[in-house]
């Protein structure tokens, strides 16, 4: 039995995996590797989450009570950290190292070894991350964006903050460079690149964007590490440097990043919709033209997190117009996804639930992000909650809610048995209801004047802010259900190969669970079959 | 396609966007150096 | 008592505030209708969507008999779906543009006056008239804010939003500021007047504004600057000419008491 891929436990390979610890230690398993990631982020998730607890528990109601202000600005700071590069992202890897093998016919990814690497470097790095906050002079407080000079303020905790950084890069550098070699050079013989599915294609162009920006990112904070201890100048006023010079550089990073945590999302619903529509995608040609769009567009508009910096005229129109064509693809994506509910049989699984809420709510986000594009209106909602709420709403309801519609559809396959879904349809109908109380609200808040990063607040601001938090409150607890829910997941009655009736693509013609190792001779015939011709 | 071929092709590819990200993290730095 | 109820009253409206100001100058009350004007496209363009969604969700679904069709794309209905949303870009595209050209003529000040960022209050220069001065967060808010204080915040007039020394401006007149740091980065807003820039230290950044009405207009630091960003207000005071000379007389006077002795 050949594999595509350098592997050199063959003879392991006939008794199913490892035993132990060992087996998840030194594991080179699509399958396995894709597991750690998703428990991982769960588990980050909620650390992130105690983080925003702790937020919300000191914002309830004017004054402060529970902590100081500097502890609470490396709340804010850790919470971000957390939940981009230790929930979000690792959770969408997670999905990819499972389901992209699957869905193109390959047997694992193609570089096993350094899969491995890529996770394994998460604990450690977010593992030294954590520990900051015990240092002297605390966690990082700068915020997740780590301007100069304030950055520069850090106590012990810097240096660890900066290699935690490097360490969160390479893997998702490493990662991206898997997604990449494996799509390239893995897919089964007649699966053309626009034979692939949206969850592939959204995958293949995330991945390009990981290559450009992460490199990015470690240069900007490799510049400030040297900034404080190397005797350079980058950023510090009073050698030459410019502190707005980082901005450009984080936000050249930083913009793309969101995109980065999006279009996987954007994939996985283009999965699920159809499915429960029981109709193929709407414009799928179109969705990967649109997409890709997003994506070169994604980089181009860095400085609209920037209006009040002090650009020139010509560079605030630039980023402003760009910024506002970003609205054209984005709205195509929307309206593929309403033609293709249009005229479908639709039935409302759990993973369809949220798929649907994404759409929903994902634009909601979208809206208060075209009005923050209309530079002259930022100069009031820039660093307001106005901009809290935007990037909450596309990245809760929005990416959360992705992973979360994937997770349910594709945990059948995973375990091999149906979850409880009468606890999965409380679980999202909990978490829609909070999750709007939480941020809806700090719409009224920002444009009422409340800036961001504040611990405390003017006593006009206490009503909106006791609502959100009592919709924090409400949002965690309700993640409890998703986790009895995964607990659970292998007492439900056993699953078939197909688990959905309106299902399409190759990981649906393998058996529930899917056995360790799949596609170990490419899938010829059945292409033709899968791809809803 | 044979193993061998294969193989060849994913050290290629890989080569390649790795090129590319060391590229964009000298460069960026390369750009903080000349800016300063 | 009369005095209490409006105080109580003012803050309990504030309270449930949803929206921006109209602010006091022309630029302020411009920036609030672009705001306005892209809110209503977005509702607009919102009740379309989420109807046919919702009408979908409800029409389309397999219980209530409906049969899947099969149709998946329509190269009209792509090219449709994309020339609407550029239109409709381009219109809130052109008045946005022209509202940023005025935003940066700050050309032939009547006042001119340098804001400098500290960690963590303000210190403001009037260029012409040789004054200057902190400008830090008043005492009553600084004795209530800290976790022991023992006080109750909600007792406090203005609570983090007022300062020692004001910033006084007279009405009408073309206000330049130049901004810039100290130490961090920190960002100096006013809504009522519409201006948010950021005082970078090593840089002069310039804005401008010219305020229609007599008034007190609060603002906060909008740059996380570190511990206690969120306690270092800004307060301007908008007055009539002669009230403004009055206190530009009285300022310099403290300044340099020997000279006015004279």
């Amino acid at each position: 039995m050949t594999t595509a891929v350098a592997d050199t436990h063959e003879h392991h390979d006939d008794h199913g995996p490892a035993k132990g610890i060992g087996r998840w230690l030194f594991s080179t398993n699509h399958k396995d590797i894709g597991t750690m990631y998703l428990i991982f982020s769960l588990t980050m998730f909620f650390i992130g989450g105690a983080m925003a607890m702790v937020i919300r528990s000191e914002l309830a109601v004017p004054g402060l009570q529970f902590v100081h202000p500097e502890f609470f600005n490396s709340m804010t700071t850790m919470h971000a950290l957390i939940m981009v590069f230790g929930a979000v992202m690792p959770a969408f890897v997670g999905l990819a190292n499972w389901m992209i093998p699957l869905m193109i016919g390959a047997p694992d990814m193609a570089l096993p070894r350094m899969n491995n690497w890529s996770f394994w470097i998460l604990p450690v790095a977010f593992g030294i991350l954590l520990s900051t906050l015990f240092m002297p002079g605390g966690g990082p407080a700068s915020g997740w964006t780590m301007y100069p000079p304030l950055v520069l303020q850090t106590g012990d905790a810097f240096p660890f903050l900066i290699f935690s950084v490097h360490l969160m890069g390479l893997s998702s550098i490493m990662g991206a460079i898997n997604v990449i070699v494996t799509i390239i050079n893995m897919r089964a013989p007649d699966m053309t690149l626009l034979k692939m599915p949206m969850f592939v294609w959204t995958w293949l162009i995330t991945a390009y964007l990981l290559i450009a920006v992460m490199p990015v990112l470690a240069g900007a904070v490799t510049m400030l590490l040297t900034d404080q201890f190397f005797g350079t100048s980058f950023f510090l006023a009073a050698g030459g440097g410019d502190p707005v010079m980082f901005q450009h550089i984080f936000w050249f990073f930083g913009h793309p990043e969101v995109y980065i945590m999006i279009l996987p999302a954007f994939g996985v619903v283009s999965e699920i919709i159809p499915t429960f529509a029981r109709k193929k995608l709407f414009g799928h040609d179109s969705m990967v033209y649109a997409a890709s769009c997003i994506a070169f567009l994604s980089f181009i508009v860095w400085a609209h997190h920037m209006f009040t910096v002090g650009m020139p005229l010509t560079g605030q129109l630039f980023f402003m117009f760009a910024t506002m064509l970003i609205a054209v693809p984005t709205g195509v994506k929307i309206f593929n996804w309403v033609a293709t509910m249009w005229r479908g049989a639709m039935t409302f699984e759990t993973p369809m639930l949220f798929s649907l809420a994404f759409v929903f709510l994902f634009t909601i986000g979208g809206f208060s992000g075209l009005m923050l594009a209309i530079a002259p209106a930022d100069i009031q909602y820039h660093d307001t909650y106005f901009v809290v709420a935007h990037f909450h709403y596309v990245l809760v309801p929005g990416s959360v809610f992705a992973i979360m519609a994937g997770a349910y559809y594709w945990l059948p396959k995973w375990t091999g048995h149906m979850y409880n879904e009468t606890l999965g349809k409380v679980h999202f109908w909990a978490s829609t209801i909070f999750v709007n109380l939480t941020f809806f609200p700090m719409h009224f808040l920002g444009l009422a004047g409340m800036p961001r990063r504040i611990p405390d607040y003017s006593t006009q601001f206490a009503d909106f802010n006791t609502m959100a938090s009592i919709g924090a409150f409400g949002f965690g607890l309700s993640q409890l259900i998703f986790v009895w829910v995964l607990v659970t997941a292998r007492k439900g009655e056993k699953a078939t190969d197909r688990v959905w009736e309106g299902s399409h693509g190759l990981e649906w013609t393998v058996p529930s669970p899917a056995p360790y190792h799949t596609f170990d001779t490419p899938p010829k015939a059945r292409i033709a079959n899968e791809s809803f011709e | 396609m044979d193993d061998a071929e294969r193989r060849k092709k994913i050290r290629r590819t890989t080569l390649i966007v790795a090129a590319i990200a060391i590229a964009f993290y000298v460069g960026f730095i390369m750009m903080g150096v000349l800016r300063s | 008592m009369g005095l209490f109820g409006l105080l109580v009253a003012s803050t309990a409206s504030a309270a449930w505030e949803v929206n921006m100001p109209r602010g006091v100058t022309e630029l302020s009350a411009e920036t609030y209708d672009l705001h306005m004007m892209v809110f209503w496209w977005c509702v607009g363009i919102g009740i379309v969507v989420f109807g046919v969604m919702i009408f979908s969700l409800f029409k389309h679904r397999k219980s209530k008999g409906a049969k899947a069709a099969t149709f998946s794309h329509s190269t009209t209905a792509e090219v449709i779906w994309t020339a609407i949303p550029v239109v409709i870009l381009l219109l809130m595209a052109v008045p946005a543009a022209e509202t940023m050209v005025k935003l940066e003529d700050s050309r032939d000040p009547d006042v001119s006056i340098v804001i400098t960022g500290y960690q963590w209050k303000w210190h403001y220069r009037y260029q012409d008239e040789g004054i200057g001065f902190y400008s830090s967060l008043a005492r009553p808010s600084l004795e209530a804010r800290p976790k022991e204080s023992g006080i109750d915040v909600n007792t406090v007039e203005n609570y983090l939003l007022e300062v020692d020394n004001r910033l006084v401006v007279p009405v009408g007149a073309k206000v330049r500021l130049l901004m810039t740091s100290n130490d961090v980065v920190h960002s100096w807003w006013v809504p009522d007047l519409a201006i948010k820039k950021d005082a970078v230290p090593g840089i002069v950044n310039e804005s401008w504004f010219r305020a229609d009405e007599v008034g007190t207009y609060r603002g906060q630091c909008a740059e996380l600057c570190g511990k206690d960003h969120g306690y270092m207000p800004i307060v301007v005071e908008v007055v009539e000419p002669e009230a403004y000379q009055a206190w530009v007389d009285s300022r310099s006077e403290e300044a340099n008491p020997l000279a006015s002795a004279q």
